[in-house]
């Protein structure tokens, strides 16, 4: 916990509970899209509503803004996970960010809470104070058990098989994982050759002219 | 009463909203490079002269003085105001701001 003096005023920046990080993440994403929009009263807006669902004061369109901005650098910093979770690895597909139409703003707290208390039967006034490690954590557990369940009623159903052209082999196609359940791809390990396995003669570089002189070689 | 010295980030964002688009884009790695602050700054005037509107509404925004007292300015008189209210309305490091978020 940190406290910092803003317009007379002490501000104590403190990691947030699990409701409140949710909040926190949503307005922090709607400051992003703000930004990406070029929409900057609105980014204004947001960025006053999420030190205000953070800190509870309400005078950050009124101050300099070194100061909101600092603030708002200290929450971030304080509620940054430090978990290496699997889940939270950037992905090399960017998700889909389009809307359903049940969708609406705050919408990721309602969807943790109702996660959380259908698999561990927890009471939402116990879910909201919990930390947001330990819920991120088990967030990816019920998401790797809900897929392994997806596999195996996948493998017993019929479209999971298609036959090979000119075979009568079936083939079986497997679920696609979500990006953060597969192998990460590996970079391939350097191997060395044997010095009497490279090519002879000049190497004629195909990129250049094939009537451009060959290099000179040294020996 | 705010301290003109110390904008709000509403009065940033607007500024940065009307005339933002005409700073060219900041290499973060380079800004303690004299060299490429100059070539910025030159960059930067360029830009402006191609849209007098905005440079007018710049300054006088930033240095309270209305548009018609500028329009009398020398253009040496203009390129130091310019450059003043540039330190001044700070939004150079609002600008490295909105783009590291």
């Amino acid at each position: 916990m940190k406290s910092m003096e803003i317009n007379n005023k002490q501000i104590t920046i403190q990691r947030s509970q699990l409701k409140q990080w949710l909040f926190l993440q949503d307005i922090y994403e709607e400051i992003l899209d703000s930004l990406h929009g070029k929409d900057y009263n609105q980014f204004v807006d947001k960025f006053c509503q999420y030190l205000i669902q953070a800190t509870g004061e309400t005078f950050w369109k009124d101050i300099y803004w070194i100061d909101t901005v600092s603030v708002f650098f200290e929450l971030q910093a304080v509620n940054r996970i430090s978990k290496n979770l699997p889940i939270l690895q950037p992905r090399q597909i960017t998700p889909d960010k389009s809307k359903m139409p049940w969708d609406y703003a705050g919408r990721s707290w309602y969807i943790w809470a109702n996660l959380l208390a259908k698999t561990y039967g927890w009471s939402v006034e116990y879910i909201e104070k919990m930390e947001v490690e330990d819920a991120l954590a088990l967030v990816e557990e019920i998401s790797v058990d809900l897929q392994l369940d997806r596999e195996w009623e996948w493998q017993r159903c019929e479209l999971a098989y298609s036959s090979e052209k000119g075979s009568d082999k079936m083939k079986f196609n497997a679920l696609t994982r979500p990006e953060w359940m597969k192998e990460p791809i590996k970079i391939p390990k350097s191997i060395k050759i044997l010095k009497s396995m490279l090519p002879v003669g000049n190497i004629i570089y195909l990129e250049k002219p094939l009537d451009a002189k060959p290099k000179p070689t040294n020996s | 009463m705010p301290n003109p010295n110390q904008p709000t980030l509403n009065n940033l964002a607007s500024l940065y909203d009307k005339v933002g688009h005409i700073f060219p884009d900041l290499d973060d790695s380079k800004s303690t490079d004299v060299v490429y602050v100059t070539e910025y700054m030159e960059e930067t005037i360029k830009k402006f002269a191609k849209y007098p509107a905005e440079l007018y509404y710049f300054i006088s925004t930033v240095m309270e003085i209305s548009e018609k007292v500028l329009l009398e300015l020398s253009g040496k008189d203009l390129y130091e105001l310019f450059v003043d209210a540039i330190t001044k309305s700070q939004i150079l490091i609002f600008k490295q701001f909105v783009e590291s978020i």
